[in-house]
């Protein structure tokens, strides 16, 4: 598709454009969907403007500052709002950078309780070794005191093992979704909110 | 840009154009998922205190164990099953057919792939620049290119990264474990922290650098399917564009990201929802490689014996069998796929757009 002819709508509308220009424009807007839904508004607009009668119209100048009078104030970014808007965008960076050194952090820890099962980490000391404490310890402690025994004890142990290795590391991968999501929808509501105060403005 | 609007449309485009699902279908087959980035999926291996640590010497013995039992094996077959050693050799050969048929499929899938890429790129651009449908033969027709050569070059490039990574890792580890067993050197407190900490440090650059070029590669992809680029001007456009428009990038690739944790918890549901439909699939699937599958069962126990024909049958039918079976589940990875590659194009498309509309000229009051 060629480049985009919003420049010239307004030249096109009010029927001025000539030559190569015309034909550029004519083709342009037959094959673009975003220029033929800008030209739909600009006409749109244009009617709007016609209904009104003359009369009502003020003198230019009297137009101008009801303008002004009307426009929202031009906001000056403080250094405060520029901060905000930082941490704002650093909250999925943030979540992103800690889901990456989460993962790291379990493959390393992998490589190197794998690397202590081939026992090539035997002269290091036990308390280096990552999880080189039971995983069921407490289960085999209430074993070793006839309070857990049988099917029971193994399910104590299993619970255990699970809520020791496996539901950590899936409850921190399930809240950084989370809260990666609610970022999406916080920016989507925002994204719509701008949207339609833009669509009022207009 | 408006990633919204982009994220609509090509939620539109998705629905509208049935021709890009059979793309997607080759690219979910192919194993092109979007969201993986090579991490640890939350499986992890556990040392547990109580077992026994495994010494060089005990790993020497193992493999000198398993070599004798090998021997054994192929010299007696295993008469409890009615399987005789020539019987053995024979299925270990039809299992190597096997893996080289696999790798030859392979091949062929990962031309389909690019093939594919291509053309769905291409289909797109040209639907949204033209309104112009193609079918599924002229999909073919553009995507069998050059081009998509380049896009497996420019992938391969993205890649080497890691795969150099992979390879330094894995070769210190290899020399480091036979220095143990060979007794030339022992690990001490002093030398291990500093090797965590280098481990460590190389895998998290290294993940950073993938994702990174994961990104720039949907734009290294499109200036060389959209612009026609060689590999080399694919990479410096590609990397202009993101540099140039990075804010605007940044925020469509946070949201691509935070779709993609979407499609996870989507596709889970959906996985279970689609349960019914995979058991009706799998029933077809069962119906239509039957009869294959007793043919290669009798072809087989012509020279294997005991149960092996139909291990082997089973081995060769299987793929076709899991395709048929799990197709409502390759079709929803092929709409994530067609999606996400319909809204990156989308994407460049709009980022081209942009320079070309310039506000308009000032215009200095009269004095």
């Amino acid at each position: 598709m060629s480049k985009h002819v919003t420049e010239w709508l307004n030249a096109y509308l009010d029927g001025e454009l000539r030559g190569n220009r015309l034909q550029q424009v004519e083709e342009h807007l037959a094959e673009c969907q975003t220029c033929q839904a800008e030209l739909v508004s600009l006409k749109k607009l244009s009617s709007l403007l016609h209904e009104v009668p003359a009369h009502e119209l003020a003198s230019p100048e009297r137009f101008v500052s009801q303008i002004n009078l009307l426009l929202p104030h031009k906001q000056t970014t403080t250094s405060g709002k520029k901060i905000l808007e930082i941490g704002w965008w650093m909250i999925p960076v943030g979540l992103l950078a800690t889901w990456t050194l989460i993962n790291t952090s379990v493959l390393v820890s992998d490589i190197v309780s794998a690397a202590n099962r081939l026992g090539l980490l035997s002269s290091v000391p036990n308390w280096m070794v990552f999880g080189s404490s039971s995983n069921h310890f407490w289960s085999a402690t209430l074993g070793q005191f006839g309070i857990l025994s049988g099917n029971s004890l193994n399910w104590a142990e299993a619970t255990e093992i699970f809520t020791r290795t496996s539901l950590p590391q899936f409850s921190l991968h399930v809240s950084i979704a989370l809260l990666y999501l609610s970022w999406i929808a916080i920016w989507w509501a925002r994204h719509t909110r701008q949207g339609h105060g833009q669509l009022l403005e207009g | 840009m408006d990633p919204v609007k982009i994220l609509k449309r090509a939620w539109e485009i998705l629905w509208s154009y049935r021709a890009l699902w059979v793309f997607g279908l080759i690219l979910a087959l192919a194993g092109t998922g979007t969201s993986a980035n090579g991490s640890n999926n939350g499986t992890r291996y556990q040392y547990d205190g109580n077992h026994q640590q495994t010494s060089p010497q005990s790993m020497q013995e193992f493999f000198k164990d398993f070599d004798q039992e090998m021997q054994k094996l192929f010299h007696e077959g295993i008469p409890d099953m009615h399987i005789t050693s020539q019987s053995l050799i024979a299925f270990l050969w039809i299992v190597g057919i096997f893996v080289v048929i696999m790798l030859i499929m392979g091949i062929v899938m990962a031309i389909a792939r690019y093939v594919s890429e291509t053309a769905v790129i291409r289909m797109v651009d040209e639907y949204e620049g033209k309104g112009t449908k193609m079918t599924i033969r002229q999909g073919f027709g553009i995507g069998w290119s050059r081009t998509s050569w380049r896009l497996f070059l420019i992938n391969l490039i993205v890649n080497l990264p890691a795969i150099f990574l992979l390879l330094i890792l894995f070769s210190a580890g290899l020399a480091i474990y036979f220095a143990v067993v060979n007794g030339n050197s022992a690990f001490t407190a002093a030398t291990v922290i500093p090797m965590i900490g280098l481990v460590f440090l190389a895998i998290f650059g290294m993940v950073i650098l993938s994702i990174v070029l994961h990104l720039l590669r949907h734009f290294f992809w499109r200036v060389c399917v959209l612009e026609g680029a060689s590999v080399g001007e694919s990479l410096r456009q590609g990397f202009a564009i993101v540099r140039d428009n990075w804010k605007n990038v940044g925020l469509m690739w946070l949201v691509m990201l935070g779709l993609g944790i979407a499609w996870v918890v989507v596709s889970i549901i959906a996985v279970i929802v689609t349960i019914p439909a995979v058991i009706v699939t799998s029933m077809i699937g069962l119906i239509i490689v039957a009869a294959p599958a007793l043919l290669l069962v009798g072809a087989f126990s012509l020279f294997l014996s005991g149960p092996l024909p139909w291990i082997a049958g089973g081995l060769f039918v299987l793929p076709l069998f899991f395709i048929i079976a799990f197709s409502p589940w390759i079709l929803l990875g092929s709409w994530q796929t067609v999606y996400t590659s319909t809204v990156w194009t989308l994407t460049y498309r709009e980022i081209k757009a942009l320079p070309d509309i310039k506000p308009e000229p000032k215009v200095e009051p009269v004095a």
